[in-house]
């Protein structure tokens, strides 16, 4: 956890994010460990590395690690509050948020200069986190708090792809401390203005009849800009992260795959719109989302991201 | 507008709103009453057909995206006017409660025996997922799946 490096010796890979776990104290992987040892062992065949050469060669992660493993521990910060550091010490130790919300370097490293400024996670786009996040409003500690424990907020929307499994296993944390991680994740962009969400509808606005029949037809029951979010939770599209992104990776998997995770526990739910839809009616409708409920450009290469998202499902 | 679709195997013209969804326009104006109005969200499946072969909520399927993709309902399922194996193998294991969301659960499970004809119970479970039976009637589905599927 603090040394990636295994009980035989041999290197491991940072996919294992020892590279955060390495902030945790002593006291907290001893307690970890004595969890896990508490668990009954099961038979489990470790499957063969399938990396090419020289990445095969695992003595080669001791020079990644000279280059972007700092294994100094976190100092306490006494300018800001005791949640503050509790949080800090969550976000970036064994909650690992940096592992998807930080751009990596061609060489798998955090980018440590630019901090939580979004980065990747199989295939969705995992936002800032810091100024550079562009939404329809600010997040408060509070909101932050409530989506990260139930993976939905009504004034910003729903946790999907990865971070979903994020929101149901903080929802086992403690209140506390997943406040703590809010207020240390709210304080790395701008503070709200007390403004409420400014709603962008730019209905009517040069928009083709077929795409607007379809929009009409499949997503604005739910998304029904009445403020009214129904049994499905859909809130108005203008407030959602994903469509304000400057990529449409998360808006083109939202559509394709829906929202399944949260099914059995009263969530938000959406349906897949992967057989339903064309993968030209899916850019359509993404292209036709943007326009209308922002007042950002059009993606480019849309039609480019919906075929490599259907190919990513494909087991 | 009038609006071509092609509908278990035959062409139909229909003059609706374009953002109607196909399963107002089956039961409505051509009288196909197999699919169901369940939700009317895309969240319980009693609407299921099947567009090009895969299982699909007609309830969120606008008219005008069906194109020239060819849709199967309930009805498009039987052979010689007669319940074909699944909807036979349905009816043989009483597999309906209140029966409301069968339909929808005979073009889910058809989907699945057109793609495995013989699948596992992780894997019907699985792929019968997205549709909802409120009655509890889940273990006379599977049977009646498994039943279609070994005969």
């Amino acid at each position: 956890m603090h040394e990636g490096v295994d009980r035989e010796g041999r290197q491991l890979y940072p996919a294992f994010p020892y590279d955060h776990f390495t902030k945790a104290t002593d006291e907290d992987i001893h307690a970890l460990y004595s969890f896990m040892m508490s668990i009954p062992a099961i038979h489990n065949v470790i499957p063969a590395n399938q990396l090419s050469f020289p990445f095969s060669f695992r003595p080669i992660i001791a020079g990644w690690k000279v280059l972007f493993l700092n294994q100094a521990s976190l100092e306490n910060d006494t300018s800001e509050s005791v949640e503050w550091n509790r949080g800090r010490y969550l976000v970036e130790g064994l909650g690992h948020c940096g592992s998807c919300h930080t751009p990596r370097n061609a060489l798998g490293g955090e980018e440590k200069g630019s901090l939580y400024a979004g980065g990747t996670a199989e295939g969705w786009n995992a936002p800032p986190l810091n100024a550079s996040l562009v939404t329809a409003h600010h997040w408060t500690v509070d909101q932050l708090a409530e989506y990260l424990s139930t993976g939905w907020h009504k004034l910003h929307g729903a946790a999907a792809g990865p971070m979903a499994d994020v929101a149901k296993n903080l929802g086992q944390a403690s209140k506390d401390d997943v406040h703590a991680i809010a207020i240390y994740v709210a304080s790395l962009s701008p503070q709200p203005d007390g403004r409420t969400a400014v709603i962008t509808d730019n209905v009517g606005k040069n928009q083709p009849a077929n795409v607007v029949a379809i929009y009409t037809g499949a997503c604005a029951k739910c998304h029904n800009d009445r403020n009214d979010v129904g049994p499905s939770k859909a809130l108005s599209l203008s407030l959602s992260t994903a469509v304000h992104q400057g990529d449409p990776a998360n808006t083109v998997r939202v559509i394709l795959h829906g929202i399944q995770s949260y099914r059995t526990g009263g969530g938000p739910y959406m349906p897949a719109f992967d057989a339903i839809l064309t993968d030209t009616q899916i850019a359509d409708i993404a292209q036709y989302i943007r326009a209308r409920y922002t007042n950002q450009p059009q993606w480019a290469d849309i039609k480019t991201e919906v075929i490599k998202a259907r190919q990513e499902a494909q087991p | 507008m009038t609006i071509s679709l092609k509908i278990n195997g035959q062409s139909q013209d229909v003059d609706v709103d374009p953002s109607t969804p196909l399963l107002y326009v089956l039961r409505n104006y051509i009288g196909l009453h197999g699919p169901r109005f369940g939700c009317g969200l895309g969240q319980c499946g009693a609407c299921t057909v099947h567009i090009d072969g895969r299982p699909t909520f007609s309830c969120i399927l606008p008219i005008a995206a069906v194109g020239d993709r060819e849709v199967t309902t309930l009805e498009g399922l039987l052979e010689d006017g007669k319940p074909n194996k699944l909807q036979q193998a349905f009816i043989d294991e009483e597999a309906a409660q209140c029966g409301y969301c069968i339909s929808g659960m005979v073009m889910r499970a058809q989907a699945l025996l057109h793609t495995k004809p013989n699948p596992t119970d992780d894997e019907i479970r699985n792929y019968m997922r997205p549709n909802l039976c409120r009655c509890g009637t889940h273990t006379a589905i599977m049977r009646a799946i498994k039943r279609a599927a070994i005969a």
